[in-house]
């Protein structure tokens, strides 16, 4: 594996610390006048998601991590494991267990086109698309007609989601939701 | 454009020491000695020598025999600097004037920037760079921040304020201590132009040292901060050359104790330093006041060829 020295050092760079890949987010070089230079860095643990804060003085160096980026699309669970398959024409597939979904399970829909991080091939992180369009299939009835009185009332999505939409909505009706913060952003005309 | 930026304020410096019978001078890029300053690292040129990191030692050993002022604009080298205020190859403004006291000097810079500003037709908003620019302390500034005097605080309570900085775990020394407390704490703060003046001793590089206000020692130079950042650097020129000697020498035993090589001890300027005149010296980033004077994130910007 690659060494990369605190001169490489930029945001985007892979690299294992503690056991861990992580993604570079900041990195500041200081020279406090006439005194030994250090590099202040945040780097992002891929594995937890926690965002590190480390200094390290300036020619020290952090192993690479073989960790890649690739669009996939969601196939299927089967309960245990999420099951995507590359979009670049290879067909490849792979298995992603609860731990590298997050939470973020709630948001898939079969054949939605999806992040996933692999390290060492393996799937530890997937990150929905910031949008999807799912159907609601529970809910209380809606008030036809009431586009205005801004009240909201839990709503359960075809993926098991539950999110606040505003009353007039109906079962059966496709929501948009902003998967980041879990918001209603609007109805979907099918 | 930051080509014709450049170009400016190039032209703005040169119309001043020009104007003021400053001669402008050259002195080779290459020497043979590296620096002595522990932590600023030579590019060596293999069978060659070295890529001076600033023109001091040469400019100092051409005022032993002109005796009078000089200024030169030249590129300088450092290895491993790379940041949005760093650049192992940045531009460099470096001037000395013979007779002048350091206070002659200090005037003369802020002279200098106001000429310049006014110079330069590109539109920026200058309104940070407030005249007349400030002047305080350095023990002034450590007394606000930590209510301790820097020239003697023990080494002990350094550590103490050190240890809540979050910075790499290495035995520091006195000065490195005050560096990191001044660069993470003190400097962040310095938003306004500011003259910092009478450094602590163990930080007195290649200045004089002299008494202060209050009759303790300190280094004869300044710097001038603006928006958190280091302008300029300047010295009341020491010239001792068995002073010098023993700095340098302190410097190689640092060295060792860093696990760095020893850097061979430039005799040619120690025999040089008798026969300067007394004198001022100042050296300033250009890139660093492009950088201020546009606003822009990253000196590395104005190098760019696309």
């Amino acid at each position: 594996m690659a060494n990369y020295s605190t001169n490489e050092f930029k945001s985007g760079l892979k690299v294992m610390l503690e056991g861990d890949p992580c993604n570079i987010i900041e990195n500041e070089f200081v020279k406090p006048g006439k005194g030994q230079a250090f590099n202040r860095v945040k780097l992002k643990n891929l594995r937890s998601g926690r965002v590190w804060e480390r200094t390290f003085k300036s020619g020290e160096t952090l192993e690479s991590a073989d960790v890649m980026e690739f669009e996939m699309e969601f196939l299927y669970s089967d309960g245990t494991y999420w099951h995507f398959m590359k979009t670049d024409g290879s067909f490849e597939q792979v298995a992603s267990d609860k731990a590298a979904l997050d939470g973020s399970e709630i948001w898939l829909n079969e054949t939605d086109r999806v992040t996933v991080t692999l390290w060492n091939d393996n799937p530890i992180l997937v990150t929905p698309p910031n949008f999807v369009e799912l159907a609601v299939i529970e809910t209380d009835p809606g008030l036809k007609g009431d586009t205005a009185s801004g009240g909201s009332k839990p709503a359960t999505l075809k993926t098991g989601a539950v999110i606040k939409v505003p009353l007039f909505v109906n079962i059966g009706e496709v929501v948009r939701v902003d998967t980041r913060t879990g918001e209603y952003q609007g109805r979907v005309k099918q | 454009m930051d080509l014709l930026f450049r170009s400016e304020i190039l032209k703005a410096i040169r119309k001043y020491f020009y104007s003021t019978s400053v001669i402008e001078v050259v002195t080779p890029v290459l020497q043979k000695f590296a620096s002595s300053e522990v932590f600023i690292e030579s590019i060596e040129v293999e069978n060659y020598g070295y890529l001076h990191t600033s023109p001091e030692h040469a400019m100092k050993h051409l005022l032993s025999k002109y005796k009078d002022s000089i200024f030169q604009i030249c590129p300088v080298f450092r290895a491993n600097e790379i940041g949005s205020f760093h650049k192992e190859e940045f531009q460099m403004l470096e001037w000395y004037r013979s007779s002048f006291d350091l206070t002659k000097l200090l005037e003369e810079t802020e002279k200098l920037l106001r000429f310049v500003l006014k110079e330069i037709t590109a539109n920026f908003d200058c309104a940070h760079l407030r005249f007349p620019f400030q002047k305080i302390s350095y023990k002034s500034l450590f007394l606000n921040t930590f209510s301790e005097n820097p020239h003697t605080v023990s080494l002990k309570k350094l550590f103490q304020l050190s240890r809540g900085l979050n910075i790499p775990n290495i035995n520091h020394s006195r000065s490195e201590c005050l560096d990191f407390l001044f660069a993470l704490k003190i400097q962040p703060k310095i938003v306004a132009p500011t003259f910092v003046f009478d450094y602590p001793v163990c930080q007195a590089a290649q200045s004089e040292i002299s008494f202060d206000d209050e009759g303790e020692k300190v280094a004869n130079r300044f710097e001038l901060f603006i928006e958190g950042v280091e302008l300029a650097n300047a010295y009341q020129e020491l010239r001792d050359p068995g002073e010098l000697l023993t700095r340098f020498n302190d410097n190689n035993a640092i060295r060792r104790l860093h696990g760095k090589k020893e850097v061979p001890v430039d005799y040619q300027l120690l025999e040089s330093l008798p026969l300067m005149p007394k004198c001022a010296g100042a050296s300033l980033g250009i890139d660093r006041l492009m950088k201020i004077i546009s606003g822009s994130p990253d000196i590395n910007k104005f190098y760019d060829t696309d």
